[in-house]
Order: C-alpha cells, then structure tokens, then sequence
C-alpha cells in the first residue's frame, strides 16, 4: 500500500502524514472508508395533509441536505422545497389560481385556495429528521412526497 | 429491505404515515398528530390499496373550463334553435 505523504518545507523531502497522533495508513484507510460510504438517501411517504404535528422520518446516516418534492393525489397541486446546513428552507409551490409563489417552508401544499399544509424541518438527529406539519384553514386531501437525502 | 406500511385512522384511508419506518417510529407519530395507538392500525401496502379501492369516489367538481364548455353548448342549442 502507498504512504500517504506531505511535503515538508524544512527538510525539503515527503515525509509521512500524522495528524492527532494516527499515523499515514490510518489516515489512508479512512479516506478509502469515506469514499465508499453512503451519502445519499432517496425516501417516500404518504400522509393527509389535514394532520398537524411533528413527523419522524428515518434515515440512515445524519443528514446535511435535502430536496423534497411532493403533490397531493389526484390534483395538480405541487411543492418542491430545499433544506440546508444553515438551517434555512425554501420552496416553491404551485396554487390553485396555477400561480407559482414562494415560502420559507420546505414542503407547501395548497389543494384549495386559503388552504395550506405546510412542513417545516423541525430536528436533524443522527438516523433521523423530523419535518413540523403545520396547517392554514381545512387542507384536504393525501399528500405524496418524495425526498432526496444527503450528506457527506 | 424494508417495506412500505401504512399507519392509517381505524377504518379508514386517512393515512398518518405511510412510509418505511419503523413501527416505532410510526407509533411516535400517531402521538404527534394527536391520536392514540388504539385510534390507528398499520397496513401492509396491499390491504392499504384494497382498502382505497373500496373508498366511494365523490364526484368531480366542475371547472370554469367545463362551465364555460356547458354554457357554449346550450347557446349553440338556442341558436340552431334546438
């Protein structure tokens, strides 16, 4: 196996890398371990959008990024929503008046107009992340989201 | 591989979570949606769609396009004087 190495400007050579006491091919083995582990998660779920409350959705790793896209079934009605790192969220979402408007949560559903059911990203924990369903007027309908996972 | 549940009211397709999660985890959002684990029943997706297909369909609700559709019909019905 190679060494890992760093240029050393007083010596003037390559020497081996040691960081925090590990020495190079530790450092190399968890480079290669990195590079192979898992670092995105695709997920689905149905819920009706006329139920409040916080929802746990499971994850395998801890998440650092998501895309949620959703709909509610049978209608034109669709949200498609951004979450980061900085804790900020922003979707854009079609209303019935077919207009395209734009919120801070990151899953916005509007099946009838003044009705809304919205989600914000409430906790990220290691295996987990929990989306905040909150709701405006009466919401009716089943809606389907699907949502991409990542993290590094 | 997990597999795709769906933890629903009792008797109905009004669905909490319809997911993979863990039991657990569906049960812990029954509680956050304000309901009791003897108020919901987890179904496999199979007796979740049977159950759907059971479901009475209400009617669709016109739209302006299917109004306006309805409205040009009649007035080319006065005008033909049908």
């Amino acid at each position: 196996m190679s060494t890992l190495k760093q240029y050393d400007s007083a010596t003037g050579k390559f020497v081996p890398v040691a960081y925090s006491g590990r020495d190079a091919e530790s450092i190399l083995n968890s480079l290669v371990a990195h590079k192979a582990e898992t670092v995105s998660h695709v997920a689905s779920f149905t819920r009706d959008v006329s139920i409040t409350g916080l929802q746990v959705i499971e994850v395998p790793f801890k998440v650092k990024s998501i895309i949620a896209i959703g709909t509610v079934t049978g209608t034109k009605i669709f949200s498609e929503g951004f979450w980061g790192e900085n804790n900020s969220a922003r979707a854009l979402y079609t209303a019935p008046d077919e207009n395209y408007y734009s919120d801070t949560s990151i899953i916005a559903l509007s099946p009838s107009s003044g009705n809304f059911a919205i989600a914000y990203v409430q906790a990220i924990e290691d295996y987990t992340i929990t989306l905040n369903w909150q709701k405006s007027g009466s919401p009716i309908g089943t809606a389907t989201i699907h949502l991409l996972f990542q993290t590094h | 591989m997990k597999s795709l549940k769906y933890c629903v009211i009792k008797n109905t397709v009004t669905v909490i979570d319809g997911s993979e999660n863990s039991i657990e985890s569906m049960l812990v959002n029954v509680q956050n949606a304000g309901f009791t684990e003897s108020e919901v029943e987890i179904l496999t997706e199979e007796e979740y769609q049977a159950r759907k297909e059971l479901e009475p369909v209400s009617p669709k609700e016109p739209t302006q396009e299917d109004y306006l559709l309805d409205l040009d019909f009649r007035l080319s019905m006065i005008e033909l004087g049908l």
